[in-house]
């Protein structure tokens, strides 16, 4: 588990693709958004003090560019899938059973979170278009324990 | 025998809108209230014609935008073509080779209080993006 230091700034950033991209650019460009010209888009955030207040403000506007696309497109199938950090959750159990590792032997990856920076990630697919939103809290860069310490200690430090 | 096939080159337009610069921060505040940066991808185009149009159909739309949200006629955008196709003088200094065009999107209230260096809010690029190969069996 992974202890944060007093201050620990964290910030979001959620990724748009096709059509909640064009819905996303047309909230600021209505007449752009809707043509096919976008791609991709990408919005991040100032940087918070608090991760809940991140992560609660993402789910938030994901949800309502999400009920939007679901009025749009007529389509009761939307899929969010949200993963906590195991590092970042009390009582994650044996964080071992949960790391991936490279050719070497190197761990790459806990629980899918190849960063120990990122909190939480969000993403939303709907039929036909997988991963259509994808979000992540993050916190910037501080000092990290050893990986073993990080794997081994399950003191409570989510805020 | 193994072919070697590349592909062609395409273009597209990249875009980085600074919102937590504009006063009031309203464009998309009410569904990010703490957005910082917005970023947009374009399709790929074939001519590079295409790319410029959209991205200053783009840009000017942004403008628009901007101006609606706070009420006045600050925000304008500017377009410079990359100096080694061109032989003219720019603002900008630092010019990627794949880079063509930069459109700038500037606080006009701002620039006339600090005419130098200009400072921008937005920034859209027209980038060529070089074929890569593909091995035919």
């Amino acid at each position: 588990m992974i202890k944060l230091p007093n201050t620990a700034p964290c910030f979001y950033a959620a990724t748009f693709e096709k059509l909640a991209a064009q819905f996303v650019v047309g909230l600021v460009t209505e007449s752009f958004g809707l043509g096919d010209d976008i791609a991709e888009v990408l919005v991040t955030s100032t940087d918070m003090t608090s991760d809940i207040e991140a992560i609660g403000e993402l789910q938030e506007g994901l949800e309502e560019v999400a009920s939007h696309l679901i009025d749009f497109e007529e389509e009761d199938e939307i899929e969010f899938l949200t993963k906590y950090n195991p590092l970042y959750l009390p009582n994650s159990g044996d964080l071992y059973d949960t790391i991936d590792v490279d050719d070497k032997g190197d761990v790459v990856a806990i629980d899918g979170f190849s960063t120990p920076f990122v909190v939480m990630s969000i993403k939303m697919s709907m039929e036909d278009m997988p991963e259509l939103m994808d979000g992540k809290v993050m916190f910037k860069p501080f000092e990290l324990p050893t990986i073993h310490e990080a794997l081994s200690n399950h003191e409570v430090v989510l805020s | 025998m193994n072919q070697m096939m590349f592909e062609p080159t395409k273009y597209m337009f990249s875009a980085n809108i600074k919102l937590s610069q504009v006063p009031g921060n309203t464009l998309l505040s009410h569904v990010f209230p703490s957005i910082e940066d917005f970023l947009v991808s374009s399709k790929k185009y074939d001519d590079p014609k295409d790319a410029v149009l959209s991205a200053n159909r783009f840009n000017k739309e942004i403008c628009v935008s901007l101006n609606h949200a706070v009420g006045a006629d600050r925000y304008d955008c500017f377009v410079e073509y990359n100096p080694a196709q061109t032989n003219e003088d720019t603002i900008s200094t630092d010019w990627g080779v794949n880079e063509l065009v930069k459109v700038w999107i500037i606080d006009k209230i701002e620039q006339k209080r600090n005419p130098r260096p200009l400072k921008a809010v937005g920034l859209c690029q027209v980038l060529e993006i070089y074929g890569s190969s593909t091995t035919l069996n």
